[in-house]
């Protein structure tokens, strides 16, 4: 477990002296105060965390979680760094989960900064206790969690594929825009019974449960097997580039 | 030229042990069998075989894209191989990698380093990632600082330093976790005059308590740290042996030059040395100082003996006498210089 503290220390470190990350944790909060937040309330609209919610799940899950992500294995290789680490006495999975727990880590910090909203609206919504659903608030941080694992899982995965960054970042964003849309998307423009596939498959239609305010043992499966097997597949991917 | 012809020298326990007359002891700390690596259907090394004791200084000696990399970047675990085997301290580099990595210490050959992280804080974490106990981990990051002379910059950050110092970061972290063997790809490479010397000096101080394999394409870099040089060439073992010896060897094969200053008659030299047996031909280029410059190539080594007894038979002064000695250069032409048939 040691070996999974230290890369992930290691790489949360490197998150928070780049750029990027920098930009990423400014991004977020910007766009999730404005879109979120503050315009819906300056333009007479009653105060709700869904505004928070849907700048999340629209554009951090999608497009600031390949950013995140994008370095993890990208520059390591780049710079040769991963020789470093596959060459020390650390089994190939600790290096995959390592990598995965900074990704995740930067992730829950800037989930959590939304927190601030639940907040505020708990202060100053009179008789907040009738008027706030906390439940459903719960379930849905509950979801992005999951749903954020995921995700971040599916960045890591991406960014081991190449040791180019940008290149990282399009396939980590393109497939998550498909898994997250394929029920939507793709089960709309698809006949029977592929839709019900891509319907039952969609990322979004399995997050559904929890922004209704239900944490169903099915969906958290769901975004934990995505997890486990994008970080699987990074373990597989980091012993066949031993052999190639 | 594999297993060259060694002339015979003092008993040898390898021989001893080979006839049966000792028991097997294994000796050896690396040893290589077979070793073969394709990348796609391109060979990078093709049955490699050779075996390290504990405590040799082997040079790893070959033209760039000959296959040292591939081999070290094998023997540390990092690439697995096509075919054949290769173990650290009785651990097999496939089946026990882990145990086997344990005990290395790598220097790639770009010195790829966390160029964000300050000195003392990267050779922690690589501590940390080596499983150096914690009580430990302190004093071993001290003695690499200490050792690599980084003392004063223990806390700079990696990416503000010369390139000279981060090849001391890469060298510490190799040693960090107090491996048996280290494994120093191209240590000099890209290293100005000074610092390359300093880094010599720092490998032959690890030498005296580590197994050190290094590679180079730099021949005087390998003379000047290493007991025993394995010549690799389009990715097959070429030579394995110590500098000098090689160098013999080669000369043996080749036959030498002798150069001489002779005083006598121009002709008459080139007549009586010429019609020596084993010279092959007799230049007497120019009146240098006391007598003639000669230069007799021979097809026997070492002809000086024979030269000298000549001369003065002939009744010629024999004024300066020298075999051109062949530097590893010359080995290292000679045997990774494919000769037309």
């Amino acid at each position: 477990m040691i070996h999974v503290a230290t890369i992930a220390r290691r790489d949360l470190m490197a998150l928070f002296v780049s750029p990027a990350g920098w930009v990423v944790a400014a991004l977020f909060v910007l766009l999730s105060s404005a879109f979120g937040f503050v315009i819906p309330v300056l333009g007479g609209q009653a105060a709700t965390m869904d505004g928070v919610f849907a700048v999340i799940t629209s554009f951090l899950l999608p497009v600031l979680i390949p950013v995140i992500t994008m370095r993890s294995f990208a520059e390591e290789r780049s710079e040769g760094t991963l020789e470093l680490l596959l060459t020390s006495p650390v089994r190939d999975w600790e290096v995959a989960a390592g990598k995965w727990l900074a990704a995740f880590g930067f992730y829950v910090l800037l989930l959590a900064a939304t927190l601030a909203y639940v907040v505020l609206l708990a202060v100053y919504i009179p008789r907040h206790l009738e008027v706030l659903d906390l439940g459903l608030i719960a379930a849905t941080y509950m979801g992005l969690l999951l749903a954020g694992g995921a995700a971040t899982a599916i960045g890591v995965l991406a960014s081991g594929l190449t040791q180019n960054q940008i290149v990282s970042f399009f396939l980590a964003l393109t497939i998550l825009l498909l898994i997250w849309y394929a029920g939507t998307v793709l089960g709309f423009f698809t006949a029977p019974p592929a839709n019900a596939v891509f319907q039952y498959a969609g990322g979004s239609n399995r997050f559904q449960s929890f922004s209704l305010g239900q944490v169903t043992l099915k969906d958290s499966v769901y975004f934990l097997s995505l997890a486990i097997g994008a970080l699987f597949l990074t373990t597989r991917l980091l012993d066949a580039r031993r052999w190639r | 030229m594999v297993g060259s012809h060694r002339e015979p020298g003092p008993l040898r326990f390898d021989r001893l042990e080979r006839q049966g007359a000792l028991p097997t002891i294994p000796l050896a700390l690396i040893e290589v069998q077979g070793l073969t690596r394709y990348y796609a259907d391109r060979p990078a090394i093709q049955d490699l075989t050779f075996s390290v004791p504990r405590g040799q200084v082997l040079g790893f000696l070959g033209p760039n894209g000959a296959g040292k990399s591939t081999t070290m970047r094998i023997l540390t675990g990092y690439l697995g191989p096509s075919s054949g085997t290769a173990s650290v301290a009785g651990f097999d580099l496939v089946a026990h990698s882990l145990e086997a990595r344990r005990r290395i210490g790598y220097l790639p050959e770009t010195t790829p380093l966390y160029k964000e992280m300050r000195v003392a804080s990267f050779l922690g974490m690589m501590c940390r990632l080596r499983g150096v106990a914690p009580a430990k981990r302190r004093a071993r990051v001290d003695e690499s600082i200490e050792v690599c002379g980084l003392a004063d910059r223990r806390h700079e950050v990696i990416g503000r330093l010369s390139r000279g110092l981060r090849q001391r970061v890469g060298l510490a972290q190799a040693i960090v976790h107090d491996p048996e063997v280290l494994i120093l790809d191209e240590p000099t490479a890209g290293l100005d005059p000074a610092q390359t010397r300093e880094t010599r000096e720092l490998i032959k101080a690890l030498g005296r308590e580590h197994t050190i394999v290094l590679s180079s394409h730099i021949l005087p870099e390998v003379s000047a740290t290493c007991e025993r040089v394995l010549i690799i060439n389009n990715g097959r073992l070429v030579a394995d042996d110590t500098p000098a010896n090689l160098a013999r060897t080669v000369a043996g094969a080749q036959g030498g030059e002798i150069e001489m200053v002779v005083e006598g008659d121009q002709g008459e030299i080139e007549r009586r040395l010429g019609a020596l047996p084993g010279v092959e031909t007799v230049t007497v280029d120019a009146a240098g100082e006391g007598g003639w410059r000669v230069i007799v190539k021979a097809s026997k080594a070492d002809m000086r003996d024979e030269l000298a007894r000549a001369v003065v038979e002939a009744g010629f002064g024999l004024r300066e006498l020298s075999a051109r000695t062949l530097s590893l250069e010359d080995v290292f032409m000679h045997l990774t210089t494919e000769e037309p048939a």
